[in-house]
């Protein structure tokens, strides 16, 4: 009796999945290189799925080897391809899986900035299953700081959420993965939920900033509303808009 | 031992060099040793503003790099007893000042004195720096207006960083806020940040509010620092700063707006 060489075991992976517009090579490498920018570590170390569903256009046009090639140059990991029942062969012939189509719903992921999507931009969009093998992170404590934040200095809060109690001067930013406090006036830039946490959001007791920010969400300081200024409020994402409302 | 009490602002133009010297005199006036040290390397003025220049033989660099004692490159205030100043060096630049040099003369100068002034150049930079590594406290003169108290913010911020006693983890030097040129005029008819403007902003202790004042060009160009014409607004609110500084408390002067008589309303002038 031989030992075991394997054992089949069902496993759910979280993936990011590249819903592929349009393909033309100098405008895609350019884009998706300034998406790694903004987000290098989720777009390298997630295998990637390249979703056709939502393409302009034939799908037979593409060459999934030129794409899986010119994306493994970018340092991304392309795992396979969905939704082009034409193309299998040619998918297959580039060494990719052909996958089912999705079930799932997809959660449309923070953009870099508030600006409407160019023509031909790819959105990325990122699954989240049920039971997701995403590792719960151990609790992180707030970043406290008491003593007033000066023009020019910048405070991070990495991992977790920031809370200043005095006020934050004019041309000094304060940035957080999670939620920013201030209790005081905000007067500079604060800018909550950097990674891209689209839950995370800004509390002060003045709002008086140059810029908020919640995910790359930004609102600057002349379109916020009269009734609004200098007074407590708390700004969050409501349907990719950041919502400044009083608390 | 004495202290070390650097006026820095980080805009320019706004009063430190005027500040130095009055509150350097005001503190001699007062009986205690001071010695005033102008850390403007190439753009000295405060011999100017003293009325020393005509005997500035020995300079901080100088005195930096062993050319001269520091006792033959101060300077003694021909009006005030207990007065010393140190002049910078007009020819050099701001990097002819070396952190241990500068540390050894303050050392020195600690021994004797009981207050070192040290007189900032503008900006954030090397000089500006330096004159403020080794303070206890600070006075940050501000102008009421928004780009002076930005500047002032600032420099509040690299104080808190960028001192000695940040580096070392003692306690943070001690800062106080003088407001210099207000008008409160200027201020009721909406064109100038008022005193509690500047401090919600700052927040941190007003030493004092030096009013908007003819007599501190006069003094400039006379060599003599403002505290010493003492029928002047300016000089009176210089010398109610330096006895703040000291920790005496004092009421806040020509906040208001004066109420002129019959007679200076037709004479006019101040």
């Amino acid at each position: 009796m031989t030992d075991l060489c394997f054992q089949l075991k069902g496993s759910v992976l979280t993936t990011v999945v590249l819903e592929l517009h349009h393909f033309n090579e100098v405008d895609f490498r350019r884009q998706l290189e300034q998406k790694i920018e903004q987000a290098p570590q989720l777009l390298q170390q997630s295998p990637i799925v390249f979703d056709l569903a939502k393409y302009v256009g034939d799908p037979a046009d593409i060459d999934p080897v030129a794409l899986v090639q010119l994306c493994r140059e970018l340092s991304l990991q392309p795992l396979g391809f969905r939704s082009c029942p034409a193309l299998n062969e040619a998918i297959r012939n580039s060494g990719l899986a052909v996958l089912p189509a999705s079930s799932g719903r997809g959660t449309p992921f923070a953009e870099g900035s508030s600006s409407t999507n160019s023509a031909g931009a790819s959105r990325t969009a990122r699954e989240s299953e049920a039971g997701s093998g995403k590792q719960q992170a151990a609790r992180v404590p707030s970043k406290l700081v008491t003593q007033p934040v000066r023009s020019g200095q910048q405070i991070y809060a990495r991992d977790s959420d920031l809370v200043i109690m005095s006020q934050v001067s004019e041309g000094a930013e304060v940035l957080a993965d999670g939620n920013i406090h201030v209790y005081g006036g905000l007067r500079g830039r604060a800018l909550a939920g950097v990674q891209g946490d689209m839950t995370a959001r800004i509390f002060c007791h003045s709002l008086e900033a140059e810029l908020l920010s919640v995910a790359g969400n930004f609102v600057l300081s002349g379109d916020v509303a009269e009734q609004l200024w200098k007074k407590p409020v708390q700004a969050r994402l409501k349907d990719d808009r950041l919502c400044i409302e009083p608390l | 031992m004495a202290k070390i009490i650097v006026i820095t602002s980080g805009k320019g133009g706004v009063g430190k060099t005027t500040t130095s010297a009055s509150i350097g005199t005001g503190l001699a006036i007062k009986g205690h040793k001071t010695a005033i040290i102008d850390f403007d390397v190439g753009l000295r003025n405060l011999d100017l503003i003293m009325g020393c220049e005509r005997r500035v033989v020995y300079d901080f660099v100088n005195v930096i790099n062993g050319d001269a004692t520091l006792k033959q490159a101060l300077i003694k205030d021909k009006r005030t007893e207990k007065l010393f100043i140190l002049p910078a060096s007009q020819t050099r630049d701001k990097d002819a000042l070396t952190r241990e040099g500068v540390e050894k003369v303050l050392n020195d100068l600690a021994e004797d004195f009981d207050f070192i002034i040290c007189d900032s150049p503008a900006g954030i930079e090397a000089g500006a720096l330096m004159a403020m590594y080794f303070a206890d406290e600070a006075i940050v003169v501000t102008n009421p207006e928004v780009s002076s108290v930005r500047d002032s913010d600032r420099i509040l911020g690299i104080l808190q960083s960028k001192s000695r006693r940040a580096e070392v983890g003692n306690e943070p030097v001690k800062e106080h806020l003088l407001l210099t040129r207000y008008s409160p005029e200027r201020v009721i008819a909406g064109e100038m940040l008022s005193v509690a403007d500047v401090e919600d902003i700052l927040a941190i202790p007003l030493l004092g509010v030096v009013p908007e004042s003819q007599a501190v060009l006069k003094a400039s160009n006379q060599g003599q620092p403002v505290i010493l014409d003492d029928k002047t607004h300016a000089g009176q609110a210089y010398a109610d700063a330096v006895s703040r500084l000291l920790g005496n408390d004092v009421q806040h002067r020509f906040l208001e707006v004066e109420k002129k008589g019959f007679f200076n309303r037709v004479i006019g002038g101040r």
